[in-house]
């Protein structure tokens, strides 16, 4: 395959010769004949890490995460809205009479159905 | 820490999303993991295979081993949904958000830049 077709009037051929000369100042592939090299699927800029990072990342710790860290008088200072929320509304269930019902003290009723007649 | 909470699919390790996440939004991440993991093979196949100056059953080979790949290593299959409430319908891309839970927390005044229409 000639690197410039030969069967060019003397203009176009030097243009052909530019852009050829321009193509190696440049870096480009010089590809006259319009042959598909499939050059453009390894041009394409990588977008895994773009794409593969659309969800909230798992690596940024919590609160929790944080709270192991401190000695054990002040973590309990280390409260989300949501822990303040469910506190609120158990102590007003409790308020309600609505709390957890009292556990039953002494051994576990036998069951009936062991029971012999 | 959250680091290396693993979930399995198909015998493959998955990472989790942080935060509250559904079993869509963790099919979705899968696939988006995958197909980041494969990228660069998948473009090297499909230059292979859209070379037209190379022999034919070399590319015919790169075409075959494509098509032989799993659907999940396929950056097509992915979706963008919600990374809140993982709805798939009405996500502005730009926030990742649903256009529900972008409304909810826009009023919540908390996406810096978002103001209230008024003119």
């Amino acid at each position: 395959m000639p690197v410039v077709p030969n069967t060019l009037t003397p203009a176009a051929l030097r243009l052909a010769q530019l852009i050829k000369l321009s193509c190696g100042v440049f870096n480009e592939v010089y590809n006259p004949t319009q042959i598909r090299t499939g050059a453009k699927y390894l041009k394409r800029k990588l977008k895994g890490h773009v794409t593969g990072s659309y969800y909230t990342p798992n690596s940024f710790p919590s609160v929790y995460d944080l709270k192991k860290h401190f000695p054990k008088e002040i973590q309990h200072r280390f409260i989300t809205n949501e822990d303040k929320y469910k506190l609120h509304m158990t102590l007003a269930r409790k308020r309600r009479g609505k709390g957890k019902p009292k556990k039953k003290d002494g051994p576990p009723p036998e069951d009936p159905k062991s029971k012999k007649k | 820490m959250a680091i290396g909470n693993l979930a399995n699919r198909f015998g493959i390790p998955v990472l989790i999303p942080g935060g509250r996440f559904n079993a869509r939004m963790l099919r979705d991440h899968f696939k988006r993991q995958q197909s980041a993991e494969h990228e660069v093979t998948v473009n090297a196949l499909r230059y292979i295979s859209r070379n037209t100056t190379l022999p034919p059953r070399a590319r015919i080979e790169a075409q075959l081993q494509m098509a032989a790949m799993p659907n999940y290593t396929k950056i097509m299959s992915t979706k963008n949904r919600c990374t809140l409430s993982g709805r798939g319908r009405a996500v502005f891309r730009a926030f990742r958000l649903n256009r529900f839970t972008f409304r909810q927390l826009a009023r919540a005044g908390k996406l810096s830049g978002v103001i209230r229409a008024m003119w």
